[in-house]
């Protein structure tokens, strides 16, 4: 019995390791679109091509030019809304920021669902461990999430 | 060239070699008629490749014209027992075999009359006995179904496979024995296995691990998110370690010949795509090293 619970575990903890990866490395992009500080950014250049890319450069890093997608070709020194992190520019908008947040609620669902069935199955052992277990696991879950909630609201 | 058409071949030749001789009265072993000191078959049509070292020295072939005197050959020696499986994967592979002569196929005249069996897994055999399919009692962990006449066990199976439902013959006997080979494959199926305390301190871990690893994009860029992400990134990969050498020693304590496909092949795959999905780069930094 001890051998089956243990083989499950460790897909289980294997799993909800490699989604919290994968969640957690959604391109700087992303993290920009949710967590990024909003800030003005100034248009030097913008080109058509697949789309329209617009060079634009921000006063937290004055000294470089970040490119970011727009809807339409903007004149220079057009001051447009953004997002900034971590070397990493987005436009302040829903379109961008809805892709980021359903990739990391999905990324969110797929680790909880990881640790739900990991501690379910050490559950099954009833040992004091296993209960101190079942009470520690969502508390960090349920950490991660409300940390994540509230420095994406809060930005 | 495959052994049958070598066989094949070999017979063609010793037919060739040896059509200007004269032939036996009957199939069976006779003096070879070109090499004394051997015997040679003759299956009734021609004579045959196979040959014989006699216990004692044959008498030559009768000369033309001469009757032939049978011989009683020493007896064959017995086939050599198989040696016993040996090499990686070799009992694998000899029960895999074993368990595809046990069944044999049917066909749609020999089900004719006969109900289908169930898409899903059939119930016990009612008491009294009733006509139709049930689950298999030769063979309970092999999700087999078993037609009941109403008055005996059939030689009909029926298994479900991706919601088809494939109907075989197989005796009660043969049944069984599939189903103990089965359970000598499950046997030395390997598990990882943790023990329960280390088990709770993985989960642990693996919870820790991951809450750093969602939080760390959350907190502001600085050394907070810095460290978070750090300490994600070399637990995480710590607790993959952890799975893969363990995985790497229950590998080792499986037989020679009932091992496949490594089990810790899968979790060292699991710490390289750990490794790729966090960046190479973003990993080798938050462990210090770049």
């Amino acid at each position: 019995m001890a051998a089956k619970a243990g083989r499950e575990v460790g897909w289980l903890c294997a799993g909800a390791l490699l989604a919290a990866s994968a969640t957690a490395s959604a391109v700087n992009n992303s993290q920009a679109a949710l967590f990024g500080e909003r800030t003005t950014a100034v248009v030097s250049s913008c080109h058509e091509y697949k789309g329209v890319t617009c060079e634009v450069s921000i006063p937290q890093r004055p000294d470089q030019s970040f490119s970011i997608g727009t809807i339409d070709v903007l004149p220079r020194d057009t001051e447009i809304t953004v997002r900034y992190y971590d070397d990493a520019v987005v436009r302040d908008a829903v379109a961008e920021r809805i892709p980021a947040l359903a990739f990391l609620i999905i990324g969110l669902c797929a680790v909880g669902g990881f640790l739900i069935a990991a501690v379910a199955r050490i559950r099954a052992r009833k040992s004091p461990a296993a209960l101190a277990l079942a009470i520690a696991v969502p508390l960090l879950f349920f950490a991660m999430i409300f940390t994540s909630c509230v420095a994406s609201f809060a930005n | 060239m495959s052994g049958e058409e070598k066989r094949a071949a070999r017979l063609a030749a010793a037919r060739a070699e040896f059509a200007s001789y004269p032939a036996p009265p009957t199939l069976g072993w006779w003096p070879c008629p070109r090499d004394p000191g051997l015997f040679r078959y003759y299956d009734g049509t021609g004579w045959t490749d196979q040959t014989l070292g006699p216990a004692m020295k044959p008498d030559p072939p009768p000369s033309a014209g001469a009757a032939w005197k049978p011989v009683q050959p020493a007896p064959r020696p017995a086939e050599p027992e198989p040696p016993p499986p040996s090499g990686r994967g070799s009992a694998i592979e000899a029960g895999q075999a074993e368990m595809r002569r046990l069944i044999h196929p049917v066909t749609a005249d020999d089900l004719r009359g006969i109900p289908e069996a169930s898409h899903y897994f059939g119930p016990d055999l009612p008491h009294p006995p009733a006509r139709g399919w049930w689950v298999d009692p030769a063979a309970p962990d092999l999700d087999q179904q078993r037609f009941h006449t109403g008055t005996g066990w059939s030689d009909f199976t029926a298994t479900t496979y991706k919601g088809r439902i494939f109907y075989h013959r197989s005796t009660m006997a043969e049944s069984r024995r599939r189903n103990e080979l089965q359970l000598d494959a499950r046997k030395h199926d390997p598990h990882l296995a943790l023990p329960a305390g280390p088990a709770v301190w993985i989960v642990l871990l693996t919870a820790l691990a991951s809450c750093l690893l969602v939080i760390a994009p959350a907190l502001p860029a600085g050394a907070s998110g810095d460290i978070t992400h750090s300490a994600g990134v070399a637990l995480g990969l710590g607790v993959l370690l952890v799975l893969w050498v363990v995985a790497a020693q229950t590998d080792r304590g499986v037989p020679l010949e009932w091992r496949s496909t490594p089990m810790s092949l899968w979790y060292g795959l699991a710490v390289v795509a750990f490794v790729v999905l966090r960046g190479y780069h973003s990993v080798l930094s938050a462990l210090g090293l770049g």
